[in-house]
């Protein structure tokens, strides 16, 4: 394997666990949890700031463990141990990274973000980004990127959900996309990103939990991580060198993509907005380092647990490397703990949704209208509209668009990342930044991730080497910031208001 | 700069020469000078929160450029040893525990050590505009 495509993180086959009682009880109390907490945070909902920033009066513990459930899909506990199990430790430099993420969006971005939330009426991102440069353009063509993307993640979570649903109650696989999405809807759209933190909370939670005990399973199956590798190593010792069966330059360019890309990520750092006081900001690296750290140990080890097992001849060679965690879970797990796991799944897929659901529904109702110049009137009532408009688009197309939805689903991450990263964490970190470059920056990102991906998703052209073309997107629109504020720096210190460059000083 | 010049180099000499030493090489000074450069953006006035930074940015750098650098570019690292590194052959071992593990240890602790309590530095408006609810 020479590289990889980033459509490979998507959930798109059905889950092959099998009915039993314990899991259908698991998830039905996650799912009454769900719904009481819901209804208890929907009640405190009365305003667009409730609704958007959740009041700004969060704490860090939970702030931090909403941002690791928002920033973990169910692609930790299914799609990356599949893999892992196919490329080996390759796998691994998607969350290599998490060692610096946390720090580097702490350092670069959440003081910043906080501060400016201070000193301006900003709830979203591409708000924050029309504060730093003066500029409606940078804030439309931003929010454009926040919806393209959106969609597709939210298409994509959908059907992933689906699937879940589909194997643990046993109900068609239509019928489980509606009710995944009905069920993430109910609480979204009542309760906005207020009711969303909470359920991110007790969801993170039930996360971690599934994670430590899949990987405390495989440690027990192959007696410790010793007695791993020499099984693995004897049948393929490529698995377990540096990148795995991925070159170098693919594995380093995942790492480079999924390392800075994490400050471009809207659903995770318009979290920031939403802490009580700044200085709560201190212990946001540890916290979210330690749940994510918690969370991710399920890719690591089923990948490599399941690896081990068929390497030694304890499990067949997988038809899809997908099902690695489905036939651990069938085959050596109590089915309470598969309960659990799948609860844990559903936990990651709806966290993510709901947080997609709002940053997509923020940048329809504030930022696209405020960017052309007419903002809509009773805010909190259109929010609530475009957020049902968005889930019922993105479960429509996740229903029956067929194999579209993983044409739609590869541009979440790398989007993000090309288009915002540039425009956010230079624009709020270096004074010579400017609105040109900002607005030059997005657009070539936009652009020519959509062009790359998808004449890779249609093999007309391969980016060589196995690059990921979000790293060739990413590296571009970095570099067109840089070029064009260089050629505007004439007009960088007059874009820059008092009360911002307070901010960024700060 | 450094880091993206660096990354776009590599990309070119990865479209020319595949997977050869320098488009390796060129990646890995790229990932280091960027996620470096990133940790040391920003003016921050309180000297504490400069050493914190120097020391974050530092810290992954060094780990980056040290096990990618070793683990990748230096034949001894590449072949089996049948030694194993916390149940890891070492060159795998150096980019997990090096890369993976280490700065996740020391990192949030550095941050919060270097933290300095930011006061808003104008006057506060609504935090979020209330015209519509």
């Amino acid at each position: 394997v020479s590289g990889l495509d980033l459509s490979a993180l998507l959930q798109s086959a059905p889950l092959p666990v099998g009915r039993h009682a314990s899991i259908t009880t698991a998830l039905v109390l996650y799912f009454v949890a769900v719904a009481a907490i819901a209804v208890w945070a929907s009640r405190r909902t009365r305003t667009a700031s409730d609704f958007f920033v959740a009041g700004q009066r969060l704490g860090v513990v939970t702030m931090g463990v909403a941002a690791m459930a928002a920033t973990v899909s169910g692609f930790a506990f299914i799609g990356g141990p599949g893999l892992m199990y196919s490329v080996g430790l390759g796998a691994l430099y998607i969350v290599l990274p998490l060692s610096f993420t946390a720090v580097l969006g702490a350092w670069v971005l959440a003081r910043r973000l906080r501060l400016l939330a201070e000193v301006r009426p900003v709830a979203t991102i591409p708000e924050a980004i029309a504060a730093r440069y003066r500029s409606p353009v940078a804030q439309g063509v931003a929010a454009l990127a926040i919806v393209i993307a959106t969609v597709g993640y939210l298409a994509t979570n959908a059907l992933a959900l689906g699937y879940v649903l589909a194997a643990a109650l046993e109900i068609s696989l239509p019928s489980a996309i509606w009710l995944g999405s009905a069920i993430t809807l109910a609480y979204s759209a009542a309760g906005g990103i207020l009711a969303g933190v909470y359920t991110d909370l007790f969801q993170g939670l039930v996360m971690a939990t599934a994670s430590v005990l899949m990987c405390g399973l495989v440690l027990r199956l192959g007696e410790g991580v010793g007695g791993l590798s020499p099984a693995i190593l004897a049948a393929d010792p490529s698995f377990l060198a540096p990148s795995g069966t991925l070159s170098p330059l693919p594995a380093l360019s995942l790492f480079y993509v999924f390392g800075l890309g994490t400050l471009g990520q809207p659903h995770v750092i318009h979290k920031f907005y939403m802490v009580r006081e700044p200085r709560q900001l201190r212990w946001y690296p540890l916290v979210m380092t330690i749940a994510m750290s918690l969370t991710m140990l399920v890719f690591v080890s089923v990948g490599l647990g399941v690896k081990a097992l068929v390497s030694a001849g304890a499990l067949p060679p997988l038809a899809r490397p997908d099902t690695a965690m489905p036939m651990l879970l069938t085959r050596f797990a109590p089915p309470a703990l598969a309960g659990v796991v799948l609860a844990g799944v559903a936990a990651a897929i709806m966290s993510s949704v709901n947080s997609f659901l709002n940053v997509g529904a923020a940048a329809l109702v504030r930022d696209l209208p405020n960017a052309l110049g007419r903002p809509f009137s009773r805010e909190l009532r259109w929010a609530r509209v475009a957020t049902v408009g968005l889930a019922v688009a993105a479960t429509g197309v996740a229903s029956w668009s067929g194999s579209a939805v993983a044409f739609l689903g590869i541009f979440g991450w790398g989007l993000f990342a090309s288009t915002l990263v540039p425009a956010l964490a230079l624009g709020l970190n270096w004074r010579g930044a400017t609105g040109a470059g900002a607005t030059a920056s997005i657009a070539i990102g936009l652009i020519v991730t959509l062009a790359l991906e998808t004449l890779s998703y249609t093999k007309v052209f391969t980016v060589p080497a196995g690059v990921t073309p979000a790293a060739i997107a990413l590296t571009l629109s970095l570099g067109t910031m840089f070029a064009v504020s260089w050629f505007t720096r004439a007009s960088a210190a007059a874009e820059l208001d008092d009360d911002v460059a307070a901010v960024i000083d700060a | 700069l450094l880091g993206v010049v660096a990354a776009g180099a590599a990309y070119i000499l990865g479209a020319t020469s595949a997977n050869g030493p320098v488009a390796i090489g060129s990646m890995v000074v790229a990932i280091a000078g960027t996620v470096a450069g990133a940790l040391l953006m920003g003016a921050e006035r309180d000297v504490r929160a400069r050493r914190a930074r120097a020391l974050s940015a530092a810290l992954v750098a060094g780990v980056i450029l040290i096990a990618f650098g070793f683990a990748f570019l230096a034949p001894a690292m590449a072949g089996p040893t049948g030694v194993l590194w916390l149940g890891l052959p070492p060159a795998a071992g150096l980019v997990v525990y090096g890369v993976g593990v280490l700065p996740l240890l020391a990192l949030p602790l550095v941050y919060a050590a270097g933290f300095t309590n930011p006061a808003p530095s104008a006057p506060a408006e609504s935090p979020v505009d209330e015209r519509s609810s």
